[in-house]
Formats: C-alpha cells, structure tokens, sequence
C-alpha cells in the first residue's frame, strides 16, 4: 500500500502534469501559476485528493494556497497527517 | 403513453462575436477558450424584444403540429427579461400563433431553467397531446462586457423543443435540487453584471452535475445522447470524465454560443440536429448547474427524425 505522502503527491503531479508536462515533487514548492496552472486546475487539484482520500476540503482554504506544498499541507491537515 | 421531445427550434439573432473583441481589455483567444472554451458567442441586439425571440423560435413548432396534436402549454425559460410584470410568455404565445386556450408562464431558474421547464412541461403534457418548453436569453443584457472575469462567457440566444406524448415512449425520470445558502455564488441583474465565484461553481457544477446524470442513469437504460448544461468546456469535460455515460453522444457546443444560460441546452441539441451528429431517436438525459443555486436534470425519450430529414433536404 504507497504511503499518504505518495498517493498525495501522485495524484497532484498528475494534475500538474497536464500543464507542466516535466513537473516533479521538487516543483511543490514553485507559485501554482508559474507551473501554468490556473485557478480550474487547483479545483482539479483538490477534487482529486478528496476523491482519493474520502474528505471534502474547504474549497475557500484550497483557493488560498499558493504553492502546491501548501495544497499538500492543507490536505494532510484534513486526512490527520500532519 | 408518455411524453418525449420530437422537435426543434433554434435561433441566435444579433451580432456574431469573436474573441477578438476582448483584446482591448487584455483578453486573447487563447486566453479564452483555455480557460472556457469559448470562441465566439452571439449578442441580441439591446432593443430587441426577448418575446419576440421567444415567439419566432416557438412559431415553427406550432406552425409544423399545431393542426395535428393539442399544444397545451408553453413554458417560457429566461433569466435576462428584466424582471418586468407580466413576464414574456402571453405575448410569446400569441407570436407563436397559439391559440388563446393554453397555459402559457415564464419560469426562472437560471442556467437550470430549461431543464427545470422540461421537467415542468413533462408533467404538464396530456395524453395524446403536447407542450413547448422554450428558453429565450440576452445575457448580453446583464453582463459587464469590459469585465475580464465575465465579459467573454457569455451569448444570446433562444430555443424550443415540443414535447409529445406517444405510446412508444418510456417513463421519463427526473431529479433535481436548490440550495438557497449558496446564492452568492452566481448574482446579476441587468445594469449592474454578473458577479461569479469561478472556483466554487466549478467545483459544484461538476459535483451536482455529475451526481445527477449517475443517479439518471441508475435505472440501466442507458442514454444516447447526454446535453450538459454548455456554461463552460472544463466543467463539460470533467463531467464527461466522472459520470460513466457509455457510448453515449456527449455534446459540447460551448465554442459556438458561449453561455446562453437557460437557452444552452436547445442550442446545442439543435446544432446537433442540424449537424446530424446524434442519433435520430433514443434516450436523451438532459443535466444542468445554475444560479440559486439550483441544479437537476431529466431522462427522456426523444424521435428528431423529421426535424433531422428537414435538415437533411
């Protein structure tokens, strides 16, 4: 079974991915709009972790990350991983 | 008996609109359609009253059945008339050329209204006989169009299906929900814009959206053709994504009209007419997201075959 920590940042890079096709986790830390993502794909962002960890995120928190790494922090925070 | 769409009528009268107009507020095409989809959208002219678009898109109808089945009502689906009294279906009946003896109202409820109207007219439909569920909308009227975040999304635009009760139909089914906590979500009057939390109706058209055409579809028969409500090509595409439609056509117009609220839906089903891109009988599912907020959607048999051999000619 992968850890939190994987799933979380699989499902993210395949997202980011979309847009930044040679995105990787070291990338977490760069602003959402400079991987060329806009404010749609951080909702696919944070649909796909629900989805994948069975929570419903405060979208308003979600929308005021503004790095990946932050989006992560958040999620960790609602699974009780932090 | 039950009731079915079997025919259509489409009309986008105004100015055909590129994205190019947006450039002098910063706006590129390329901007546009990534974000929405959008590549042009059609604007009524201001003055133009929204009955008599409602009245000429509803007159073929009766027109083509009116001296064969008993039209018995006509719903009038719009969110742009201003809010005026009376409403605009009366004098959209009378243009239409409906006789005096028939239920005619306006209904809003936003990007929902056709599908609400549709649900209400399914009901309505006697047997043997039939209802016009129309949309009629000038969002033209309402938006900001030097608003970066509104401006290039949304079009004019009218349609109107007849709905008949036939023997060979199935049961319709339908479901639909409001939630008047999140009005705030989607806001406008005409003069003073449209106001839009992007991402929070992103997240739940997409959510409500897909809920609906699943629960739709949990009957097992499976639908042909699936028309979302066309506010936005992400929130269609990611619906599209979620939901297991089968091979059913799924349709996106939203480059061709840009949101038309109420009327997106008979907008895009006619271009699919005209274009003979669905098949010409079957199960449709219509699903929409709107304002309110209200969202639901509706299953139903369809038979196009006539209006598709017009086409054709």
């Amino acid at each position: 079974m992968p850890s939190v920590e994987d799933r979380l940042n699989s499902v993210m890079l395949t997202i980011i991915r979309r847009r930044t096709p040679s995105a990787d986790v070291a990338d977490f830390d760069k602003q959402i709009y400079d991987l060329d993502m806009d404010s749609l794909d951080v909702v696919d962002v944070s649909q796909a972790l629900e989805k994948e960890f069975g929570v419903e995120a405060d979208l308003d928190r979600v929308a005021e990350c503004l790095t990946p790494a932050d989006i992560g922090s958040y999620f960790r925070e609602l699974i009780g991983e932090s | 008996m039950n009731p079915g769409i079997v025919d259509i009528s489409t009309a986008t009268p105004g100015e055909h609109v590129t994205n190019e107009r947006f450039d002098s507020i910063g706006l590129t095409d390329e901007w546009i359609q990534r974000r929405t989809g959008v590549r042009a959208r059609w604007w009524m002219d201001p003055d133009l009253p929204l009955d008599d678009v409602a009245g000429s898109v509803c007159a073929p109808l009766v027109a083509r059945h009116g001296e064969r089945v008993n039209i018995a009502a006509l719903i009038v689906a719009s969110c742009s008339t201003g809010g005026k009294v009376p409403g605009i279906a009366q004098r959209a009946a009378k243009r239409a050329g409906l006789p005096t003896d028939v239920l005619a109202f306006d209904l809003n409820a936003a990007c929902s209204g056709f599908v609400y109207a549709v649900i209400s007219g399914l009901s309505l439909c006697p047997p043997g006989g039939a209802v016009i569920v129309c949309a009629a909308e000038a969002m033209s009227r309402l938006v900001d169009k030097s608003d970066r975040n509104t401006g290039p999304l949304f079009g004019d635009g009218a349609g109107a299906v007849l709905i008949e009760s036939r023997p060979a139909f199935r049961e319709y089914r339908w479901h639909a929900g409001a939630d008047g906590d999140r009005v705030d979500l989607m806001r406008g009057e005409i003069g003073g814009g449209i106001q839009l939390d992007g991402m929070q109706v992103y997240n739940r058209a997409v959510k409500t959206m897909s809920d609906t055409v699943t629960r739709l579809n949990a009957d097992g028969i499976k639908s042909t053709v699936v028309v979302g409500h066309q506010a936005n090509s992400r929130i269609l595409q990611k619906v599209r994504d979620e939901v297991d439609i089968g091979d059913a056509v799924f349709v996106d117009s939203v480059e061709e009209f840009g949101n038309t609220s109420a009327a997106s839906i008979p907008l895009a089903l006619g271009n699919c007419v005209a274009e003979q891109t669905v098949p010409a009988a079957g199960r449709m599912t219509l699903v929409a997201y709107g304002a309110g907020e209200a969202w639901g959607g509706v299953t139903l048999d369809y038979d196009v075959t006539e209006a598709m051999e017009r086409y054709a000619l």
